[in-house]
């Protein structure tokens, strides 16, 4: 009986003090004035246009989601090339965890690009590889919060690389492009037409992209521009989101290209097949 | 240019991404799509090598199961000839023994009828004998006593004289 009042006594006590180190937190991060920093306006302006944050490359002004680009491609050459050297020529019969995730993902998009254009697809499913590696890097890139000094001396934060515009219409004009010629080579005349009806794509793709990944960096620089709303809502989910983000941008990216690029080359394969029959 | 579209970055970016797909084309996605098609095509070839092996050993199997039954066939061919055959003999040698029966049973009742007529023949002539011998007895008895009698008669008739 007195073992169990003492326990309850003990919890109310541990509440109270839970309580008021919350209370003191709260009290002190409304009282205590932050240091001078940008006002939001002026961030989420900076976060789509990137007017103010600019980075030397080489001489050249360049924005810093060109620098994170770079940066995501020689991580990943970097990776591909051990990956090349050591984990490759130990590749066994019966695959163990690291080199089934590795064949997991190119049969992934090789696979992605036979389903949708059964017969040319040898090119198709390196560059869905390429674009689906890339897209899902670069978007988990923002994750590391990587810092890079701009032109005027200040630390920036570097971006997701497709979250810069240049970036993203980059990717859609490319994949577009890639769709068009294919069309041309392999479709000929009804190809190339089936790919220029659809001139609205490399528009569309570009700002999907953008837009995607800019919309989740612009929420998440709002949310966690106020430091109360970060305890609201916690940075895990943040990264979760980013995560879930990350995924669903390298589908759509290459399920479209996919799609369309089966779409272009459809005509020649047809003759193909009747020449065979 | 509105919303800070730089082509000189686009090309830049471009530029990264050509790279990038150049270095995966080659370090990662064709070595790993060569080392699964090889496999695919190593794992494809013993299954189709064990489908022609068991095609093949399905085909001995027809070719066994063909073989028994004409075997069986044959067998069975045989069995009935083999049986016509003793059916033919066994009917043979039946006829046979029957004719030989027959044939036994013939001279049998011939000779029996031989050996019955010589008895009887025989019987007629112990008859004929033992008639004779009863007759003759039976006249020397008689004959004495009319010899006798006759004598008698003659003496008597000497007697007279």
């Amino acid at each position: 009986m007195a073992g169990d009042n003492l326990s309850k006594k003990k919890k109310i006590i541990s509440a109270a003090i839970f309580a008021a180190v919350i209370i003191l937190l709260l009290v002190g991060i409304i009282l205590i004035p932050g240091q001078e920093k940008e006002p939001i306006k002026e961030a989420m302006r900076d976060g789509v246009l990137h007017e103010r944050a600019k980075i030397s490359l080489f001489g050249l002004s360049v924005n810093p989601g060109l620098i994170s680009a770079y940066a995501v491609s020689a991580i990943i050459i970097l990776f591909a090339i051990f990956v090349r050297i050591f984990a490759i020529p130990r590749f066994k019969e019966i695959p163990g965890k690291f080199q089934l995730l590795l064949e997991t993902a190119v049969k992934y998009f090789s696979g992605l690009a036979k389903q949708n254009s059964p017969h040319r697809n040898g090119f198709l499913g390196g560059y869905v590889f390429t674009a689906g590696v890339y897209v899902a890097f670069s978007t988990v890139f923002e994750l590391f919060g990587l810092q890079a000094v701009t032109t005027e001396g200040l630390s920036t934060t570097l971006p997701a690389p497709l979250a810069d515009i240049n970036g993203a219409i980059a990717m859609g004009f490319m994949s577009y492009g890639v769709i068009l010629i294919s069309g041309i080579i392999y479709g000929k005349a009804h190809g190339a037409i089936n790919a220029l009806k659809d001139f609205s794509l490399p528009i569309s793709m570009s700002f999907r992209l953008f837009g995607a990944l800019l919309s989740g960096a612009l929420v998440t620089d709002l949310v966690y521009h106020y430091l109360p709303l970060s305890f609201v809502l916690p940075s895990v989910v943040a990264v979760l989101f980013t995560l879930l983000h990350a995924i669903i941008q390298t589908y759509v990216l290459t399920m479209l290209v996919s799609v369309f690029y089966g779409e272009s080359t459809e005509e020649h394969h047809k003759k193909i097949k009747a020449e065979r029959k | 240019m509105p919303l800070n579209i730089d082509i000189q970055q686009i090309l830049l970016h471009a530029l990264n991404f050509v790279i990038l797909f150049a270095a995966l084309w080659f370090l990662l996605y064709k070595p790993i799509k060569n080392f699964i098609d090889k496999r695919e095509s190593e794992y494809k070839k013993a299954a189709d090598e064990a489908a022609r092996k068991l095609k093949e050993a399905d085909d001995a199997l027809a070719g066994l199961d063909s073989a028994l039954a004409e075997k069986e066939e044959a067998a069975k061919r045989e069995r009935g000839e083999i049986l016509a055959e003793a059916q033919k003999q066994y009917s043979e040698k039946i006829a046979e023994a029957e004719k030989e029966a027959e044939r036994i049973v013939g001279d049998a009742k011939a000779e029996a009828e031989a050996i019955r007529e010589k008895a009887i023949k025989a019987s007629k002539d112990d008859i004929s004998e033992l008639a004779v011998e009863s007759v003759g007895k039976a006249v020397m008895s008689s004959a004495g006593e009319a010899f006798e009698a006759f004598l008698a008669a003659v003496e008597k008739e000497e007697k007279h004289e």
